[in-house]
């Protein structure tokens, strides 16, 4: 099961993930039995003056305890990402935070910020800026592409890969018929391979797609497509995917879609939300909302990206 | 290994969670941090790391270097002698030499009568006999106030945190006796740090003192309105994720409006309600312009301003009071000098007792008063007993109507309409608007002065300092050296020397008294009003100005690749004679280390102790401890009988051990304790944390729960990095669990709550805040002769003889800026950030490129005055070439050219290197893009970086270039 990480541990908050992992893995939730996770207002004997309720670390909080929540009561959720663009900075901490997390190499990654400087209508100067991950869309074009079996989507929504037979053409196959060029095919290569002193982490092993896995090996093929799977490693023990907890500007938002009073169905009530390509039907778990800031000139994404 | 933010913290959680929350809980909530932390592990996992003592086999900065044992290192440079045969039998001198004077009392009375001597009550002859047997320790005998020849040993650093700040400068200045000791602080915003010192020195006995070298920023989480000024805070400027969560909520609930002033348009302009494209260096133009349109429409806090003394601003709930309504002696020539002291025009009092008119009439008062409240009018322009007096306000709003404001918006660059609705909206939020600054306004010629009148003057103007939402101090660190009932004083030492000598950049000292005045202007500047001017430890090595060096020791830093100009500094890095022997502690060899004589590895940030403290953005009371995660890979060394990696810790207990210093090694503590160790040191220090602030604010213990945990998360760690009895001991049982409550949280800090009082925040400045600043009024300028300017003043761009900058038709002005995928030098290394950004740019308003004919991507060489054949010469027959590739925007002022720092390297992994004869290839990847600092002005007369040289700012964005097609 969950044996992620790694000789050089020194974290202990780590530690204590494997800890649950351990748990969980041997059938019992001892690991969290007992646990009640305090806001910042229980922990503190002062009481609080009213924190925004937009504020990062109370959101933090909300989907941590909403995650605790699904793993505890063992609930099938439906994972929604929500991205309020207008907190987005493109700082690229996501990006960053995923390849720690989920080892890749030159050859891609999981994830990107987009930035547009030049609107259709021009406006002036003028800058946004968009994280993007797979979408795991309930209709995936790159299922499509590539033999049946290969490709299936989990109950919570996320789409996984056979990573045994997802490679050469086929791996090739799946990462074209992207649309959002999400899906890209890892050749193993390492960033400081071809160093005078390779290192070690970049071989460290990690669990994807419901296996632990070494990059860079695997046989004749090497050419495995591999994408963002939400971090279905942490979230089936409870933690948050990578980029959403190291989100500085508080514009990633994480929870189940199926649940009337979880945070990403209060944050996109009465909201317009795009997501992308919607036109061809793909059913995306990953959607935006995109809303002019009182101050700022605006152009309205959903024109296009309905 | 993956690093994530703290959530105990404000830097990495907003709001974050108490500090008491059980470990446990805590385990499960992960902080924001930015992209360069996320990949931190690839600054620890770099290929090109050293792990061991190199010692130059070459000459300087050819790349030939051999491995040697660290005690044989440590040996040579204590000994000194034939080091280099290569040089051609030059001897150099060792530490054991320069460690000539060595008894404190000596010191005590020799700076006494070395300060006598300036002031001209004592006669070098008079000295010369009193310390006849003492003289051949002295620099030079006709000179006494260059102190002895301890000076001569220089440490100089660039990134310098808390905890290993005292350890080493225990060793510098406590111990060896040097005054030598100096920070990077004007290389990123000096300017900014001795005008705030300006603002903050309090009269005492006459004089003008006290003010901490320190500023203020903007309480982000309430204010309602923000002008960032040349700060990109969504980048840079102490923000990301400290401020960017709290301006992000604040923007999308319609609680905050933020403007920027940036010639750029910055990520932050993209958010914001107006960008104002200001022209580099008018800084003060647009203040000026704000200043009298607020003047004229009385839009400043009357009441604020009013009040001259603590009791006056205490009724007025007002805990800061400015001296703008202080009453100023006038000069002939119609410039202010000192303030008016009450005896002058007959009333009542000492030095410190001033006088403003009250309903017309002079009235005296002491600032501090707090029974007698004393309000003064606003606008003076009077004579009283034959004194031509004015206002500190009435000369500023003179400044200030010097121009119109369409004359002034001109001089920005800017329209009017734009000028008058930032003035508007700033004075539209009573206290909860502020102007916040950074380097943009900071590192010009006339950085000092446009701070005083942004950060300075508008600020003061709507008397928002303290108040919640306004502009504020910071919340401080916690008492970690130790003091008041604290457990372990960290300031003790059995034999502190309090080393004297005017430093090697003329810090804090005055030119006139100096025994070396030989008129203006001098050979090089000095510094009244600054220390730690960093572009001139090295060029003042070069010019022997005022004295030779023997030794410079550079931890952290990298004067060449980082400084505007720092290839000025080069031919005298290569010279052993300008500098005769050249220590550096480095990770990688880097842009300046690769000039090094010995080149002693160094612990990464994830491998040591450090107290990082506080910032003046965070107003929570904050003491965050970095602690040894990892082992270290460096060669493990043998001091004081300790086993310890090498590290600059190791490297000066090792030579305190051969010279014998006191306040290191067994009893290094007055006490009897014993400092042969880092964590003799650190682990006290965590101790004093955990005491607290006060007897009542004493931390629990750890849990056997949390005991356990600690362990556990230390158990891969190496006995000479973690040994509990050895971290235990050194604190002993009482303090052993609470110090580890502090480290198995990473520190201490207040509650979110805490960190605001009612209407202000809890920590404050409360104290005068100086509007005129009577200081620089009565200190000339070493190289004009003329007395500075005593209130914010709009001055033109200037070189340091006050002359116009020449730039042979260059047209572009260059300015650089941050990126948050690249920290100023060092994250080359991490691979997972330039796979994002391989490379940087020179970006150029469409405008601009078009007329040069350069389209996107066209390469470019950036060609300047100062560097005609745009190359970095870093070596014998070693060139790297300034050239890059154009990025067409408008997201830009047109006329201004700017490029990202951090890029561009030609070490630091990006060049072949030679050790013990083996060719380790560098990594083209980390050759990428350009660093153009080496086009960037040379000063004519100082031939070394062009700076401010009253606020000691060095100078990044006042120099034009060309761009031609490469």
């Amino acid at each position: 099961m969950n044996n992620t990480s790694t000789s050089h541990e020194a974290n202990p908050r780590r530690s204590f993930f494997r800890a649950i992992a351990a748990g969980i893995g041997s059938g019992s939730l001892a690991g969290l039995a007992g646990f009640k996770l305090l806001t910042t207002q229980e922990a503190t004997a002062a009481p609080l003056p009213p924190v925004s309720a937009e504020a990062t670390g109370t959101l933090v909080i909300r989907m941590q305890r909403e995650l605790e929540e699904i793993v505890a009561k063992r609930v099938t959720p439906n994972w929604l990402m929500v991205v309020d663009t207008r907190k987005c900075i493109g700082c690229d901490a996501c990006t960053v935070a995923c390849r720690a997390e989920n080892p890749t190499g030159p050859a891609g990654n999981f994830r990107r910020v987009i930035q547009r400087e030049h609107p259709a209508v021009s406006v002036g100067p003028w800058a946004i800026f968009k994280p993007v991950n797979c979408l795991q869309c309930d209709n995936p074009p790159c299922a499509k592409a590539v033999p049946d079996g290969m490709i299936w989507k989990r109950p919570d929504g996320i789409v996984e890969f056979d990573d045994t037979k997802l490679r050469g053409q086929y791996a090739r196959a799946a990462a074209k018929a992207c649309p959002f060029q999400l899906v890209h095919v890892d050749d193993g290569r390492t960033f400081t391979g071809d160093t005078p002193a390779p290192q070690a982490y970049e071989r460290r092993s990690f669990v994807e797609n419901g296996k632990v896995q070494t990059r860079g090996k695997g046989g004749a093929s090497p050419d495995v497509a591999r994408k963002c799977t939400f971090c279905s490693h942490l979230l089936d023990v409870g933690v948050l995917p990578a980029c959403v907890t190291t989100c500085i500007g508080g514009a990633m938002h994480f929870g189940d879609g199926n649940n009337p009073n979880s945070l990403v169905n209060e944050i996109t009530g009465g909201r317009r939300l795009f997501t992308g390509h919607s036109n061809q039907g793909l059913k995306t778990h990953v959607v935006y909302f995109e809303e002019s800031m009182p101050d700022t000139t605006h152009v309205d994404c959903t024109v296009c990206h309905y | 290994m993956k690093i994530d933010g703290n959530p105990y913290g404000p830097r990495a959680m907003d709001p974050h969670i108490d500090w008491r929350t059980p470990v446990a809980q805590a385990a499960r909530l992960n902080g924001t941090i930015c992209p360069k932390g996320q990949s931190g592990l690839q600054t620890t996992y770099d290929p090109y790391r050293v792990v061991k003592v190199l010692k130059r086999a070459g000459a300087r900065g050819e790349g030939k270097w051999m491995t040697i044992p660290f005690a044989q290192a440590i040996s040579e440079i204590v000994e000194g002698g034939m080091l280099f045969p290569q040089d051609g039998g030059v001897s150099v001198t060792g530490l054991r030499e320069l460690y000539a004077l060595k008894d404190p009392k000596v010191y005590t009375s020799m700076a006494a009568d070395a300060t006598a001597v300036q002031d001209k009550k004592m006669t070098v002859a008079e000295f010369k006999t009193k310390y006849a047997s003492e003289l051949d320790k002295l620099i030079d005998p006709e000179h006494p106030d260059f102190g002895p020849k301890n000076n001569q040993f220089v440490f100089n650093w660039g990134r310098l945190k808390g905890g290993r700040s005292e350890f080493f400068l225990r060793f510098v200045k406590d111990s060896f006796g040097s005054t030598n000791a100096h920070g990077h602080t004007t290389v990123c915003q000096g300017s900014i740090y001795f005008a705030g010192k300006s603002m903050a020195d309090q009269p005492s006995g006459g004089r003008w003192t006290g003010g901490a070298k320190a500023y203020w920023m903007a309480d982000t989480s309430h204010a309602e309105f923000i002008i960032y000024w040349g700060a990109n805070v969504l980048e840079g400027n102490y923000g990301p994720p400290l401020k960017v969560p709290k301006i992000t909520r604040g923007l999308a609930s319609n609680r905050l409006r933020v403007a920027v002033v940036d010639p750029r348009h910055t990520k932050m302009a993209a958010k914001a309600w107006k960008w104002l494209a200001i022209k580099p260096g008018e800084d003060a133009a647009l203040a000026m312009a704000m200043i009298r349109w607020i003047i004229d429409n009385k839009r400043y806090d009357e009441k604020y301003l009013a009040n001259c003394n603590k009791a006056a601003a205490t009724g007025d709930s007002e805990p800061t009071w400015s001296n703008g309504a202080w009453l100023v002696k006038m000069r002939a020539d119609g410039t202010g000098s000192g303030f008016v002291r009450a005896s002058e025009v007959g009333l009542e009092g000492d030095a410190d007792t001033f006088v403003c008119m009250s309903g017309g009439k002079p009235r005296a008062f002491k600032s501090d008063d707090t029974s007698n409240a004393v309000e003064g009018d606003l606008f003076v322009d009077n004579t009283i007993n034959g004194i031509k007096v004015k206002s500190g306000l009435q000369i500023l709003s003179e400044e200030a109507h010097r121009k119109t404001i369409e004359q002034w918006a001109s001089a920005a660059g800017l329209s009017t309409a734009d000028v008058l609705a930032l003035a508007a909206e700033f004075t539209s939020h009573g206290k909860r608007a502020v102007v916040e600054i950074h380097r943009g306004v900071s590192q010009h010629t006339n950085g000092f002065y446009n701070v005083l009148a942004t950060m300075g003057a508008l600020n003061t103007l709507i008397g928002n300092l303290d108040w919640k939402g306004g502009l504020v101090y910071g919340g401080g660190a916690y008492g970690e050296m130790g003091g008041s009932g604290r457990p372990f004083n960290l300031a003790d030492h059995p034999a502190k020397i309090t080393p004297f000598g005017i430093d090697i950049i003329r810090g804090g000292a005055t030119y006139e008294k100096s025994t070396i005045f030989a008129g203006y202007p001098a050979k090089r500047p000095w510094y009244p009003l600054a220390t730690d001017v960093y572009q001139e430890v090295i060029p003042s090595a070069g010019d022997a100005y005022p004295y030779p060096i023997k030794a410079l020791f550079l931890y952290q830093g990298s004067p060449v690749y980082a400084l505007p100009g720092g290839h000025s500094l080069i031919p005298t890095l290569r010279d052993p004679k300008k500098i005769p022997l050249f220590v550096t502690s480095d990770i990688v060899i880097g842009e300046t280390s690769i000039y090094s004589d010995y080149l002693f590895p160094d612990l990464t940030f994830l491998e040591r102790w450090e107290f990082h403290r506080t910032h003046p953005a965070i107003v929570h009371r904050v003491s965050p401890v970095r602690q040894p995660a990892i082992a270290s890979p460096n060669e493990v060394a043998l001091v004081y009988g300790e086993e310890m990696p090498v590290s600059m810790e190791a490297v000066f207990l090792a030579i305190a051990e051969r010279l014998n210093l006191p306040g290191f090694g067994p009893g290094g503590f007055s006490s009897g304790a014993n400092l042969t160790k880092p964590e003799d040191y650190y682990p006290r220090m965590v101790a004093n944390i955990a005491f607290g602030d006060s007897a009542g604010d004493v931390c629990p213990d750890a849990s056997a729960e949390e005991m356990a945990t600690f362990a556990a998360a230390r158990k891969h760690l190496p006995k000479n990095v973690f040994d509990p009895s050895r971290w235990a001991g050194t604190v002993g049982d009482a303090w052993w669990r609470k110090v580890v409550y502090v480290l198995n949280r990473g520190g201490r800090w207040w509650s979110y709550a805490e960190a605001w009082s009612g209407e202000h925040v809890k920590n404050k400045f409360g104290k005068l805040v100086n509007l005129y600043h009577e200081k620089p009024a009565t200190t000339r300028n070493s190289m004009t002769g003329e007395y500075m300017a005593g209130i914010p003043a709009y001055l033109p761009l200037s070189n340091s003889v006050g002359r116009e900058l020449q730039h042979n038709d260059a047209g572009l002005t260059m300015i650089t800026h941050r990126n948050m995928l690249a920290c100023k030098s060092r994250t080359i290394s991490n691979y997972w950030l330039t796979d994002i950004l391989p490379d940087n740019d020179i970006g150029i308003h469409e405008s601009d490129a078009a007329r040069l004919g350069l389209r996107n991507n066209d390469r470019v060489w950036v060609i300047s005055r100062a560097n005609p054949d745009a190359v970095w010469a870093y070596g014998p027959g070693l060139n790297k070439p300034m050239v890059g590739k154009v990025r067409t925007t408008n997201r830009i002022r047109p006329g201004v050219v700017t490029f990202a720092l951090g890029y561009g390297h030609w070490a630091y992994g990006a060049s072949n290197q030679t050790i013990d004869g083996d060719m380790i290839p560098g990594d083209p990847r980390r050759a990428a893009g350009i660093h153009a600092n080496a086009a960037m002005y040379v000063d004519e007369h100082m031939r070394s970086p062009l700076s401010d040289v009253v606020g000691g700012s060095a100078v990044f964005y006042d120099t034009k270039v060309f761009l031609a097609k490469a």
